[in-house]
């Protein structure tokens, strides 16, 4: 027993310190973000725009897939209680707010932590083991903010993006199952669900999805730039990161649920 | 003959790893426009020493000048200054996999300096040419041999023309047709740059056809510093062993075989 909580006592220490070291690189990538525009590289936008492109661009197929699924569940969910009650219709108020508010921002970070995220840990962690990033230091460049920066800053600007199309595609979802299972014209759904959203809950989605961004993209490097030993330590550590990067989604996820309960 | 000045001066160096001591109280000089080498059997610290030497570890007490400024000391931003005039050769290359070879070649200038593209695109045909990779800009680092690999490195370290450049063991994983191709080119960039040369290697052969100052080192200390005649002329037994490529006696004694078989 003893031995159990000594082994949870030093985990839990070790998760402080790793997680200590990643507040502290999310502090010099603020910091360079501050003086990017006085620097001549500025955002490196050719490099941050390549990052767009993989990070958004690239995952608009799976991102479609399953926001599409999504939606349909959640809509087939609700008619089977709302169906008891006769009030159908209001499918559309479900799916839409909590798509917006919630599941939308929710699961598109999750699908890309596992894509994107584990990707950046993967590249960054094989670099180093190769020297690149030695490479980069020794030729008097700064790794945070030549590979770290873009990545958070696309990661940054298309999370956002990529929330409000799942949203778009789950609330579609939900048309296809109101209007072949309830027999609820696309019209009416439609003008349903936009009475139903209030701007505040695309406005708390997006700020969520903002904040799911930057620990993505900072857990991702975090790892990738920890690795050491070959093959298996990259494994490792891309793992480590798909893995913090959902608890710190889900833990942010309920604060952000707190706060804005609070504030109504 | 005059003894050149030392551009690099090593004085009482300790480094760790954890609670391991790696260099043990070294000193030594490295003279200007010379081609030194580090030499060393694996586990005697040269690969920590360089490391040190280009300022990607600090350590735990003692001295590095490179030109009289002790970089040891200097903050990461004071030290970009000083890496552009140096250029460093990773054991692999360190090519970013990322880039064509023309592009990594590029990468210091157009990161370091106001030049044209057009003037930059010279100046790599030029770099690339002296390592005899001429028309090779195009080709991406997964395409090239072991050897071209070490070339385009070394062309991306003397991209900026630096005074200082070092070599991390150049004829590791190299035929010795090739490794003599890059003695070559070693002594040609001395003879026609007057560039400082820091190489370490553990490799005869190279050591006797560019060296022109050696510090041979062994379990983190200095066992010899001079010339090549100096070297020879150690009664070091250590160093005599090193040289006549004698390996180190196995067990003789039986009984003392047999108590470390049974783990006494």
């Amino acid at each position: 027993m003893a031995e159990l909580l000594a082994r949870m006592g030093r985990r839990a220490l070790q998760a402080r310190g790793e997680l200590a070291a990643a507040g502290n690189l999310l502090i010099r990538v603020a910091a360079r973000l501050a003086s990017a525009p006085f620097t001549a590289k500025g955002f490196r936008w050719p490099e941050t725009f390549r990052q767009m492109v993989r990070i958004g661009v690239e995952s608009l197929p799976i991102v479609f897939l399953i926001a599409g699924s999504v939606g349909m569940i959640v809509a087939l969910q609700a008619a089977t209680q709302l169906r008891r009650v006769g009030a159908t219709i209001y499918v559309a108020d479900l799916v839409g707010v909590s798509l917006t508010r919630e599941l939308g921002p929710l699961m598109t970070a999750i699908i890309i932590a596992g894509r994107s995220g584990s990707a950046i840990a993967a590249e960054l962690g094989t670099m180093k083991v190769s020297e690149e990033v030695d490479a980069l230091v020794a030729m008097g460049l700064d790794p945070v903010e030549y590979l770290a920066l873009p990545r958070i800053l696309a990661m940054a600007i298309m999370l956002p993006c990529l929330t409000t199309l799942a949203d778009v595609v789950g609330i579609l979802g939900g048309v296809v199952v109101a209007w072949v299972s309830l027999g609820i014209p696309v019209g009416n759904y439609l003008e349903q669900t936009l009475k139903a959203l209030m701007l505040k809950d695309l406005f708390s989605g997006l700020i969520k999805s903002g904040v799911f961004a930057v620990i993505i993209a900072g857990v991702g490097c975090y790892q990738g730039f920890q690795v050491e030993g070959g093959a298996e330590g990259v494994g490792r550590r891309t793992t480590a990161s798909v893995v913090a990067s959902i608890f710190l989604i889900i833990a942010a996820d309920l604060v952000f649920t707190l706060i804005f309960y609070v504030l109504g | 003959m005059t003894t050149p000045k030392a551009i690099i001066e090593v004085r009482d160096l300790v480094t760790h790893y954890g609670t391991r001591r790696i260099l043990d109280g070294v000193s030594f000089r490295v003279p200007e426009g010379q081609i030194s080498v580090i030499l060393g059997g694996s586990g005697s610290g040269k690969s920590t020493l360089l490391r040190h030497l280009i300022g990607l570890q600090r350590p735990t007490a003692g001295q590095i000048l490179i030109k009289g400024r002790d970089i040891a000391r200097l903050p990461d931003e004071a030290l970009v200054e000083i890496r552009k005039r140096m250029g460093v050769l990773f054991q692999s290359g360190a090519l970013f996999n990322s880039m064509t070879v023309g592009e990594n070649v590029a990468l210091p200038l157009l990161e370091h300096t106001k030049l044209e593209p057009s003037t930059i695109h010279i100046m790599t045909r030029i770099k690339l040419q002296l390592v005899g990779l001429a028309g090779f800009e195009g080709f991406m680092p997964a395409q090239l041999s072991g050897g071209m690999k070490k070339r385009a490195g070394l062309a991306r370290a003397i991209a900026m023309d630096p005074e200082i450049l070092f070599f991390d063991e150049p004829s590791a994983g190299l035929d010795p047709v090739t490794a003599a191709g890059l003695d070559e080119l070693i002594l040609k960039l001395k003879q026609t740059f007057r560039m400082t040369i820091l190489v370490v290697t553990h490799e005869l052969a190279s050591l006797f056809s560019i060296a022109d100052h050696v510090v041979m080192l062994m379990t983190g200390k200095v066992l010899v510093e001079g010339g090549l005649a100096e070297l020879r002329a150690s009664t070091d037994p250590q160093v005599q062993d090193f040289l006549a490529r004698r390996p180190v006696p196995e067990h003789e004694d039986a009984e003392a075989y047999l108590q470390s078989l049974v783990g006494a």
